[in-house]
């Protein structure tokens, strides 16, 4: 298994090179003067030439890259333009936000949605599949930002039972969570269903209801333990697109995380803090995907005990 | 006479309901398995010969399939009418199964002892290290090598053969009455066949279990099998036990069926072969079935299906027209049934 | 023999190609076939929206602001009276240009890229694999939205930045098609017989591999107008005051509490419209794949 795990990290190096070279080179694809970009609009040709020194674009860009990639290694993500305190800070600030809600959001919509699944894959072709397929493919068509307004209108505005905008205690969780977590829940689901009929299909699962086992036990004991090590898999990938949901969510909710700081920055033009934001982003995607390999690792004992 | 049968399958009719119609897989089978020896049911894919098997075993649940006709008696008493709880604990108990596919047939992620152990504790009342020591018991007998290590190994560690070996350990370690093999040797190697057709016949003197063999090799039947029931499409054509099928063939499909088991001593000749395939299901032919395929089929046989015709053997008996003088036999009309 | 060929007309069914095959599959799906007749109704109303709306798109009428669903407005007027109904209809056809020019290109490019690395493999099929598990780092809108902050906002670079991330989705499909059929029999035997690469890229891969990419089309067709929308929603996408529905929505929420109608009208649109999207990819999914037939 060690080797295995060495392999998937080591196979991410050439992936997180080729990020941190694209987030580098994101500020100098746009077209214009970066420093006239950076500067501002308003900004005097010495204003502009300061921002040049002081962004060292005046010199080779394989110097700038070098000067780069070493000032991430330090921790060194620039300078916000629009707050003129380091990006990390500004980051670190929101950080633990969204970690806190992406948590909260990946556990109840993974267990939704494994449940559903298996509800669903399990009755397959009678109502109880028909059903949980139908509020699945609908839970993928929902755009978020209208279900978290139809949230807000319903629970804060007309029931009063929930703060129109959110904070980080739980109660301000509740709604960016579901507004967040049904897509998920729903792709989830409607990936465990197909996963579940494929290995209601096996041959080891003749050979388990030719033991007698008890269907109940056949399912969560033979089914459901193989179809998690593909599930698992789908799981992280849809971290991706939870992360990438959280911008939407929290801007509508005005939930302080790092979404909502990569809106504001892209209002305020703010590129060093949007490269930061990206790069961590990706960074993100790129660590959860490894922390489910070891996952999958574990759960298919051909590669744990190679 | 009364002979002792554990199992008697009577006028099974098993229909598949697809969206394109009814297919009759089994259509009127009539088998008897005696106590303590090994009935083949022999036929091509698609004879029905597995369907029967899992309708005998109640695995039809999840597939298009539904006993729509007949009984099915295990020592007397008809299981077919059970409720599904009470099938549910027959399997694994007095009636257990081991399959063609003996490399997908194990639960990949669980140990192989476990999946031993869980049959055990399903059905007997004992506790979990008794259970373990009957498995690790069980599978000794099976002839595996280093036991004590294998039962902790996964299935992907073993080979082929080692894993029909662990398949039979799992079907027997409940001492069923009977055991169903369904082309059990089919995906092995020639030496590993033998090996896993030695080991049931040790078994079955050792347990007392009788065994239902279906196969399409009647090679591997004149090894293993004492009463031979040769199907196709969907119903049984010829009975009787293993020496006056293979002396006395009277069905020309079974006639077909010997003629290709390929001999020593027969190099450079043409191998035989019985033109044709099994008739698609939903266009059944009229009367005999075989008639399309039959080197000697008449008029009579395209229009009208035969019933059972006796054979001078004993219990031996055949669907063929060609039968109906051959002895003083007595016809026992479409129905069939002996 | 002869009575064997007499078995063979015997058995034949009236004939069946996996194109018929693949209608008679689908017809049976009631979910997908709606959904069908929704998307062409959705079309239908892209080519005819503005000639049916009763009001022109940019009708101001301060005598009727933020006015509830009636007979003369049947989804009520905005902040500056304009009708809500005629927007909408309006914004249909550029939902569905969103999604069309952002997916083609991106299946385009995506089964291109396949093609190529998974019939040739080795160096090209590793740079190709390599850019497209880099596209697949950053999180889907996140990658989007990088790239309007490049190029900046507007609905042609909505539509370049959902084309991009659409494309390694195709790759990746075709090129594990490709890597199947590259060592089929009949790719083989049109090797032997001296096909050019480009005849068997073409006319003997691809084929292979149309149902999986019509399949994922139809979805990514879906994802894309959500993705859009988003956009335009975090106001990245269109602008004022072109009739967008993700725009609608936006503009809607500041009378939340007064006009509910002008947030839920919008809405219920995008997702009516990938709802259709998604049913008709199951649908064709069902209906392609031989691996779920029984």
């Amino acid at each position: 298994m060690l080797k295995y795990l060495l392999k998937r990290i080591v196979g991410t190096i050439p992936t997180l090179i080729i990020v941190v070279t694209f987030v580098f080179l994101f500020v100098r694809i746009i077209p214009g003067d970066p420093a006239r970009l950076v500067a501002g609009e308003q900004a005097t040709q010495q204003d502009v030439e300061a921002v040049r020194e002081r962004l060292g674009l005046n010199k080779p860009v394989t110097t700038q890259y070098i000067t780069y990639v070493s000032g991430l290694l330090h921790g060194d993500l620039g300078t916000s333009l629009r707050t003129k305190r380091p990006v990390l800070e500004e980051i670190s600030g929101r950080f633990g936000n969204t970690v806190r809600l992406a948590a909260v959001t990946l556990l109840w919509s993974a267990i939704a949605g494994v449940l559903f699944g298996v509800w669903s894959g399990t009755h397959r072709g009678k109502w109880q599949d028909y059903t949980g397929m139908t509020v699945a493919v609908s839970g993928i068509s929902l755009p978020s930002f209208w279900i978290g307004f139809l949230l807000i209108m319903l629970l804060a505005v007309k029931m009063k039972i929930l703060p129109t905008t959110s904070s980080s205690d739980w109660k301000g969780l509740i709604m960016p969570s579901i507004t967040l977590g049904l897509g998920i829940a729903a792709i989830i689901a409607r990936f465990t269903r197909s996963s579940i009929v494929e290995i209601l299909k096996e041959d080891y699962i003749r050979t388990a209801r030719a033991k007698g086992i008890r269907e109940k036990v056949v399912v969560w004991k033979h089914v459901f333990r193989n179809s998690m090590i593909s599930v698992v898999t789908v799981v992280g990938l849809q971290f991706g697109f939870l992360l990438g949901g959280s911008v939407v969510t929290e801007t509508v909710f005005a939930y302080p995380g790092l979404g909502s700081l990569l809106i504001e920055s892209v209002n305020y033009r703010d590129y060093p803090a949007i490269q930061s934001l990206i790069l961590i982003f990706s960074l993100q995607f790129i660590v959860i995907n490894l922390l489910v390999d070891v996952l999958y690792a574990v759960l298919n004992p051909e590669i744990k005990l190679q | 006479m009364a002979t002792d049968n554990v199992l008697e399958i009577k006028n099974l009719h098993t229909y598949f309901y697809t969206d394109d119609g009814v297919v009759k897989a089994v259509d009127g089978v009539d088998v008897e398995l005696k106590r303590g020896s090994t009935l083949g049911i022999v036929g091509e894919s698609g004879s029905g010969k597995s369907v029967t098997s899992l309708s005998v075993m109640g695995l039809l649940t999840g597939t298009k399939g539904k006993i729509a006709e007949g009984e099915i008696l295990l020592d007397g008493k008809d299981i077919v009418s059970l409720s599904k709880e009470e099938r549910r604990k027959i399997r694994g108990n007095k009636i257990s199964m081991i399959f063609q596919e003996p490399m997908t047939s194990l639960n990949p992620v669980m140990k192989i002892g476990d999946q031993i152990v869980e049959c055990v504790l399903q059905h007997e009342k004992i506790s979990k290290k008794e259970a373990y020591e009957k498995a690790e018991k069980m599978l000794t007998m099976t002839g595996v090598p280093r036991v004590h290590h294998m039962m902790k190994e996964y299935p992907f560690q073993l080979s082929g053969g080692q894993r029909q070996r662990v398949m039979i350990a799992m079907a027997l370690v409940c001492k069923p009455e009977i055991l169903i093999a369904d082309e059990p040797t089919t995906a092995l190697d020639v030496t590993i066949q033998a090996q896993i057709l030695d080991l049931m016949n040790q078994l079955k003197k050792e347990t007392g279990t009788s065994i239902l063999f279906i196969t399409h090799d009647l090679g591997v039947v004149a090894e293993i099998c004492d009463d031979v029931a040769v199907m196709y499409c969907g119903r049984v054509v010829e009975k009787g036990d293993v020496k006056s099928i293979f002396y006395n063939p009277s069905h020309p499909y079974t006639r077909g069926l010997l003629a290709s088991i390929p001999r020593v001593g027969d190099a450079g000749k043409e191998l035989q072969s019985i033109p044709g395939n099994v008739p698609n299901p939903k266009y059944m032919p009229e009367g005999c079935k075989f008639a399309p395929r039959c080197p000697y089929a008449k008029e009579k046989c395209r229009k009208e299906e035969p019933g059972f015709f006796r054979m001078p053997e004993e219990g031996h008996i055949s669907r063929c027209w060609m039968c109906e003088n051959s002895t003083a036999s007595e016809n026992d009309g479409q129905k069939g049934g002996v | 023999m002869k009575k064997n060929k007499k078995i063979q007309t015997q058995n034949q069914d009236r004939i069946r190609t996996p194109f018929s095959e693949a209608v008679r599959k689908f017809k049976k799906q009631k979910n997908a076939v709606i959904a069908l007749c929704f998307i062409i109704f959705l079309i239908f109303l892209a080519f005819f929206g503005d000639i049916i709306a009763p009001y022109k798109i940019n009708e101001y009428d301060y005598s009727a602001i933020l006015q509830g669903p009636s007979l003369r407005h049947f989804f009520g007027t905005d902040e500056f009276g304009r009708d809500l109904f005629s927007r909408i209809l309006s914004g249909t056809k550029i939902s569905l240009a969103v999604g069309f020019g952002a997916v083609t290109v991106g299946a385009v490019c995506g089964t291109i890229l396949g093609l190529l690395a998974g019939y040739y493999g080795g160096i090209i099929d590793s740079i190709i694999m390599r850019i497209c598990d880099v596209l697949f780092a950053f999180p889907g809108i996140i990658l989007a939205i990088a790239i309007v902050a490049i190029l900046g906002s507007g609905m042609t670079n909505v539509v370049i930045a959902v084309a991009v991330f659409s494309t390694p989705t195709f790759a990746r499909l075709v090129r594990s098609r490709t890597l199947t059929l590259k060592n089929s029999v009949f790719v083989m035997a049109a090797k032997n017989i001296g096909v050019s690469d480009a005849g068997i890229l073409f006319r003997h891969i691809l084929p292979g591999a149309i149902p999986d990419i019509i399949v994922q089309y139809s979805m990514s067709f879906g994802s894309s107008i959500l993705t859009a929308s988003s956009l335009s929603f975090l106001g990245m996408g269109a602008q004022p005051p072109t009739p967008e529905w993700g725009l609608l929505l936006s503009n809607g929420r500041n009378y939340m509490t007064s006009a509910m109608y002008v947030t839920i009208f919008p809405g219920l649109a995008i997702f009516l419209t990938v709802l259709s999207f998604n049913l008709l990819g199951d649908g064709l999914r069902d209906a392609l794949d031989p691996k779920l037939s029984e």
